[in-house]
């Protein structure tokens, strides 16, 4: 469940980014774990946002502290992804 | 009238119509609105409920899309459909062809039963709005659709006729006044003031002056009212007419009436001096015009019509024109495409360029979009567009999207070829969505061709290709009609065999299943790829198939042949398959594939940890366990063996679960006899020990708890330390919980060992509990509402409020049951607060009470009332709640049986919660699918037969996760107050105020709407404690003055009382650190009467220092006032000027009870000088007596944790002094107190007894009044 903390929601791409530019973008900032972009199958179309994973807690400050994000002339929406999972939070066995 | 009749002689049909007008009045004419059906019942979800009982999971979806198709959900449809038009034709004025098509056929569909507004807009539709139609091609429309309305009886009224003259009007479409006339005429209709225009625009477009004058002394004899539009169409019929200067004549014709000659009047002049040709004439007006604001459409209006003939001379100037404006409108963005259409493309190209530099960057972005879209939209030629939109600094390739987006692949490839040969980049899957729309044209050809250019593509990589020939390709390809064969050989020609075979084969997976694509693979040399990539094939074929054998033998095909790791498809081949056996109840087929499998199937222990083995059978689990594999990182000690730890532990929290206390103590003692080193099974432990104390058995609890704890102390330590660990805090809360209720006489002993083993650090779990133990109804009214306050401060809501409550129900003070509640809201939920009133009213015996704060409330309070009755224990009382509410509302009914099966079910009475069916039955409500299961599932249990058809889960997001037991506990946690940031709503429990800030930054960046409100609603989330005052300590030290005026202005969240008095004392703080001085008086002297909400010893002493003027005025208002609001003086004064405090305490003795045990105990602290303190005790000693304790305790703990020992133990010779022992101090102080003293080598000043918290304290020789908190 940590990993969702370092996860952050991207909006606002252009259709030119697929997961690959997203991820060259981010790694600037520090290493990417996991940077997708889900496609329409039915259309072809990649998905306006995407979601970026960091390895670590500094990378992932490091991104949402910059105020501007600009990836082929568009200013991107960068939020931390808000995920409720409380699936197991009291569950007998969570392996914390 | 006259003139009228005298022109209607010339049309006969008009001669009717003027007969029967004359007795009518148009004006007085009341339309009879036509009702269609607009009403359309609403969907009924619960259609969609999968009521089979053993429906295979793989049920849900046929049924579903034939419920899609079904009238009920095409309604549904239609309402999004038809609102998706309105949207379009509303923001963008503009529609699709596509899009009204779609909507038609909706239409039509439903016979035209729609409501008039959605006929109209349908109708509008066909007229300028849509762009991409010749006006000639709309007008067809136009017919057609007026056809289709005749045809399905759509009730016309005078509206619809209006609508349909203009938009013939739109698209030049020519119409007989007449006949229209006659159409409405047979209708019973009467035209109105609009019709008339719509005629006179009609005949003026002709140029048919005589027929449009007639018609408008007809309105003038009516009375009708004549509006600018009639002259403008006035000014063009005389254009028409070739008479321009009866046209110029009509604009002084207006000015005397009094109209204003206004650009659209200009507008129509304009135009018509340019359809004569008369360019001077034309820059004669314009030059008039130039004091009259046109609208950019206007202006391009002109613009189009100079071009068309051929006269460009005044263009420049017109651009000008439209730059100064600094704007443009939709509709002038619209008029784009028009020119683009009559290949005017540098026009446009000027006036876009032109304008962008002019306007906002929203209209920016507006233009520059639509603008792109026209392009594509017109097929204008490629380098020519590359050229104008780099000149406009666009993205090009944004040109082919807009062209996929119209359906145009051709037209958007070659445009991503034109910029690929210009170097800029155009990453491979730009053409996907060629792929796709070739593949619904049947176009085999330019697919490979864009397969090819895929492939040619640089940056492409293995992993992208293989998702591309799975995803895109290879299914166009069969749409086709293609088979594998002849796949596989335009593979080969495109140069892609090896990774096409991959790909073909999964495709066949997701298509038609494990066994085909086993065979396909079984020849096969295959491409590698990523894991990713078969992933979510292979789990969606697995969950619809149910093919464990087959997935087994594919994944290592997937293992041997491309070099994957397959421990998740093992696990998701267990997973299913548990899932598949639990829902019917039947392991047979699990048994046989583990005989059949068992050996070749392997797990990380993660991924076993991870399996839900609720319910599955023991041999089961036995045997998956032993397909556990060591990870090597996580788990060092021996893999394979047949009871490896982990699995051990899973049997033991299984045998907990169950409540089988013997099995898992069985499970338990062999895993720590066997596994010495391993130590994550804590929560097992923990769990061990609430079922002993379920059981009564606290002594064996506390050993357990110990022995764990003796063998893994450094781990544990490390665990119970860590303060995000919930699910630790959780199960000790739980023991604690159990222990109260089992076994009371034992939870100090519990608690003790539960801290001092390292379960839990700090001493919060335990202080909360000293609190419960209080027995409430001996104390008095204040002292209750002290020790609340102190918990709500304290543990915000983690404590049981229920007791509280109970405490003035039983004694029937309402004034104090609400004084709680008031108390309570900020912190707890307003669902847990009703929902406890009902309860408590209900178990103390007024049940009327109960019920109407029940029925009056419109929350659900069902599920928690229910929940509550379970916990307390009074299965009783909530029987006699379900009796009582036989007429609430179905859905809580249902609730409230679910309620009483629970109930009868945790007292293992099954028969009683089988009869609860029948109780459902009586009363004709349906159980739901979750109760039924709950109830096969306590039958099961039970060991008796489940007497109905278990019905099997639907795979649906929401009841996945459905666990009846943590249900309760889940929905605690969600806050039920109206949030304008629900979004943010775990953001603020964490209370982190960082974060907070940043959110906040946020919406202050955004100029978010409610950015006001956000900081009110966070304090009001996380109520009053700590964390809010972080917050505006925080907000002090970044000097934000207006937030926190927006937290003491605003209404919409009512924060705490506390927190609001801090925050003024807080705004005040912060202007004095921004030496605000004017506007410290000012704020001051505006709030006299509560002016001690302002004041505190800090403020006033900088306020002493800063301006002494102020600080006498402030002395004198406080003064007058109220004695109980003069406390914060009094408490400068006993830091500051001891004289005055004793002068003040002589002459108001009541002013001492202004400050509260806590805030005298914390002045102390302001200046560390013991004559302080010693003067609070003076005080205290003389005024309130009972906080003496206290404040001794919390001055001694306060030293104690400064590691000022010599001076805590001269306070603990004073506290003697005062026949107070020491020694009855709070638990956690006293710990700290002994530790301290113990690290330090030095004697406590009394024998330490720790340990042995038996023997009664009473013995002490304290003879004082104090109340011990115990």
């Amino acid at each position: 469940m940590s990993s969702n903390r370092l996860r952050i929601m991207v909006s606002n791409l252009p259709w030119t980014v697929s997961s690959k530019q997203l991820r060259t973008y981010f790694s600037q900032f520090g290493r990417v774990r996991v940077a997708t972009v889900p496609f329409d199958k039915k259309t072809g179309f990649p998905q306006p946002y995407g979601f970026v994973q960091f390895q670590n807690e500094i990378d992932h400050m490091a991104v949402l502290s910059q105020e501007n994000h600009i990836l082929e002339n568009r200013k991107l929406i960068v939020k931390r992804s808000i995920e409720y999972n409380n699936r197991n939070s009291v569950s007998q066995d969570g392996d914390m | 009238m006259a003139a009228l009749v005298k022109f209607c002689r010339t049309v006969p049909v008009f001669r009717q119509i003027a007969r029967v007008n004359r007795g009518l009045s148009y004006l007085a004419t009341t339309t009879k609105k036509t009702v269609l059906s607009n009403t359309i019942p609403k969907h009924n979800l619960q259609v969609i409920r999968n009521v089979v009982g053993n429906a295979a999971v793989t049920e849900s979806e046929p049924r579903y899309q034939e419920s899609y198709k079904s009238t009920e959900k095409s309604e549904l449809y239609w309402e999004k459909v038809s609102h998706d038009l309105d949207v379009l034709t509303n923001g963008y004025e503009r529609v699709l062809k596509s899009q009204y098509d779609k909507v038609l056929a909706e239409a039509e569909k439903m016979e035209f039963k729609i409501s008039k507004d959605k006929c109209l807009l349908l109708l509008r539709c066909t007229g300028d709005l849509m762009l991409e139609l010749e006006p000639s091609a709309r007008a067809e429309l136009t017919d057609s659709l007026w056809a289709k309305f005749k045809q399905y009886g759509v009730e016309l009224d005078h509206v619809f006729y209006n609508v349909l003259l203009t938009i013939y009007l739109q698209n030049g479409r020519k119409f007989s006044t007449a006949e229209i006339l006659g159409e409405m005429q047979e209708k019973g209709l009467q035209p109105n003031r609009v019709t008339y225009q719509r005629f006179i625009a009609g005949y003026c477009q002709e140029g048919n002056i005589e027929a449009a004058t007639q018609i408008l002394d007809h309105m003038k004899n009516e009375n009708i009212p004549i509006s600018a539009g009639v002259f403008h169409s006035f000014i063009t019929g005389h254009t028409r007419a070739k008479d321009p200067e009866s046209a110029k004549n009509v604009l002084n014709i207006m000015r005397e009436v009094g109209l204003e000659v206004s650009g659209a009047a200009y507008e129509a002049l304009l135009c018509g001096l340019i359809e004569l040709k008369d360019f001077d004439g034309v820059r004669e007006v314009l030059k008039e015009a130039q004091g009259v604001s046109m609208s950019p459409n206007q202006v391009i209006s002109l613009l189009i019509l100079l071009t068309k003939n051929g006269y460009t001379d005044l263009n420049e100037e017109l651009y000008e024109m439209l730059g100064r404006m600094g704007f443009m409108n939709q509709t002038a963005i619209n008029q784009l495409n028009e020119i683009l259409a009559l290949g005017y493309d540098d026009v446009a190209h000027q006036i876009v360029y032109r304008t962008l530099n002019s306007v906002n960057p929203r209209q920016q972005h507006y233009i520059s979009r639509d603008f792109l879209l026209f392009l594509a939209a017109n097929n204008r030629p490629v380098d020519k567009v590359y050229e104008m939109v780099n000149d406009l600094k666009e993205d090009v390739r944004d040109v082919a999207k807009n062209a996929f987006i119209l359906d145009n692949p051709d037209y958007a490839c070659n445009i991503l070829q034109k910029c690929a040969d210009e170097g800029i980049p155009v990453p491979p899957h730009c053409y996907l969505p060629a792929l796709v729309q070739y593949g619904n044209q049947n176009n085999k050809e330019k697919l490979i061709e864009t397969m090819k250019k895929i492939k040619k593509s640089p940056s492409l990589d293995n992993t992208d290709l293989i998702n591309i020939l799975v995803t895109f390709f290879t299914p166009a390809l069969t749409s086709l009609g293609e088979n594998t064969e002849s796949i596989e050989k335009i593979s080969a020609e495109i140069g892609l065999s090896k990774e096409m075979g991959t790909a073909i084969g999964l495709h066949i997976l997701a298509t038609s299943g494990f066994a085909d694509a086993l065979q396909y693979f079984s020849d096969k040399a295959l491409h590698p790829i990523q894991l990713s990539s078969v992933q979510d094939i292979f789990v969606n074929k697995l969950q619809a198939e149910h093919d464990w054998e087959n997935a087994l033998k594919f994944s290592k095909i997937c293992r041997d042949q491309l070099g994957l790791q397959t421990f998740n498809f093992n696990r998701s081949i267990i997973r299913d398959l548990i899932h598949f056996c639990n829902v019917r109840s039947d392991w047979a087929k699990a048994e046989e594939f583990l005989d059949n499998n068992e050996t070749q199937l392997r797990l990380l222990p993660n991924g076993f940890r991870t399996l839900a083995l609720d319910n599955v059978p023991t041999s089961i689990v036995q045997r998956i366990s032993k397909m556990v594999v060591a990870d090597g990182l996580r788990d060092k000690s021996s893999p394979n063996s047949e009871d490896g730890e982990e699995m051990l532990r899973k049997m033991c929290d299984m045998a907990l679960k169950s409540n089988d206390l013997d099995k898992a103590l069985e499970y338990y003692n062999q895993l720590e006899d066997k596994y010495p080193e391993y130590a994550f099974y804590y929560l097992t432990a923990l769990n061990m020990a609430a079922l002993y104390i379920g059981n009564g058995r606290a002594q064996e609890a506390i050993d357990l708890l110990k022995n764990y704890a003796s063998r893994h102390s450094s781990y544990l330590k490390q665990r119970g330390f860590d303060t995000t660990n919930n699910n630790l805090a959780y199960r000790c809360r739980f023991i604690k919980n159990e222990a109260s209720r089992k076994c009371p006489e034992s939870v100090d002993e519990i608690l003790k060992t539960l801290t001092s083993c390292g379960f839990i650090n700090e001493n919060r779990l335990y202080d909360a509990h000293k609190y419960d133990m209080v027995d409430l109804d001996t104390q008095s009214d204040e002292g209750v509402f002290e020790l609340l306050e102190e918990m709500i401060t304290k543990y915000s809501n983690n404590f049981d409020i229920h007791h509280f409550i109970a405490r003035f129900v039983k004694s029937e003070q309402p004034d104090q049951l609400q004084r709680v509640i008031d108390m309570a809201i900020p912190v707890f939920t307003e669902d847990a607060i009703l929902s406890n009133l009902v309860v408590n009213f209900m178990i103390h015996g007024h049940p009327k009470k109960a019920l109407k704060i029940f029925e009056s409330s419109n929350r659900q309070l069902a599920p928690q009332v229910c929940d509550l009755f379970i916990f307390y224990d009074k299965l009783n009382v909530l029987e006699q709640f379900a009796e009582l509410t036989k007429d609430s509302d179905k859905k809580q009914r249902d609730e409230i049986l679910f309620g009483l099966i629970r109930g009868h079910a945790k007292v293992k009475s099954v028969k009683k919660a089988l009869d609860v069916l029948v109780q459902y039955e009586e009363e004709n409500t349906v159980p739901k699918d979750k109760t039924l299961r709950y109830l096969a599932k306590v039958c099961e249990t039970a060991g008796i037969d489940v007497p109905f058809e278990v019905p099997a889960i639907v795979n649906t997001p929401e009841n996945v996760n459905v666990r009846n037991e943590t249900r309760a506990d889940n929905r605690r946690k969600v806050t039920q107050i109206d949030l304008k940031f629900p979004e943010l709503l775990e953001l603020f429990k964490d209370g982190d105020v960082e974060k907070i800030m940043e959110a906040k930054a946020k919406l202050d960046a955004e100029q978010h709407e409610n950015a006001a409100v956000f900081l009110p609603e966070v304090l009001k989330v996380i109520g009053k404690n700590d964390k809010a005052h972080k917050i505006l300590t925080y907000l002090r030290n970044n000097q934000k003055v207006e937030d926190l005026l927006s937290i003491l202005n605003n209404t919409s969240y009512p924060v705490s009382q506390s927190v609001k008095t801090t925050a003024k004392k807080v705004y005040i703080g912060t202007l004095q650190d921004m030496s605000e001085n004017a506007k410290i008086e000012e704020v001051l002297d505006n709030n006299k009467d509560d002016i001690h909400d302002y004041l505190s010893v800090n403020i006033l002493k900088k306020l002493k220092e800063d301006n002494p003027d102020l600080f006498s005025r402030v002395e004198s208002i406080v003064l007058s006032n109220d004695p109980s609001k003069m406390n914060s003086l009094l408490a400068y004064y006993i830091v500051y000027d001891y004289d005055k405090a004793k002068e003040l305490l002589q002459k108001q003795p009541e002013s001492v009870a202004g400050i509260k045990k806590k805030s005298m105990a914390s002045l102390a602290r302001i200046e560390k000088k013991e004559e302080i303190f010693d003067r609070i005790v003076d005080i205290t000693r003389q005024f309130n007596k009972t906080s003496l304790f206290y404040i001794y305790s919390h001055y001694i703990d306060v030293l104690v944790k400064a590691g000022e020992l010599d001076a805590a133990l001269n306070v603990i010779k004073k506290m003697e002094g005062d026949k107070l022992s020491p020694q009855d101090m709070h638990e956690g102080m006293l710990n700290r107190l002994e530790v301290a003293f113990k690290e330090n080598n030095r004697l406590l000043p009394w024998q330490s007894n720790a340990g042995d918290t038996s023997s009664d304290s009473s013995d002490s020789d304290s003879d004082s009044d104090v109340k011990k908190p115990k």
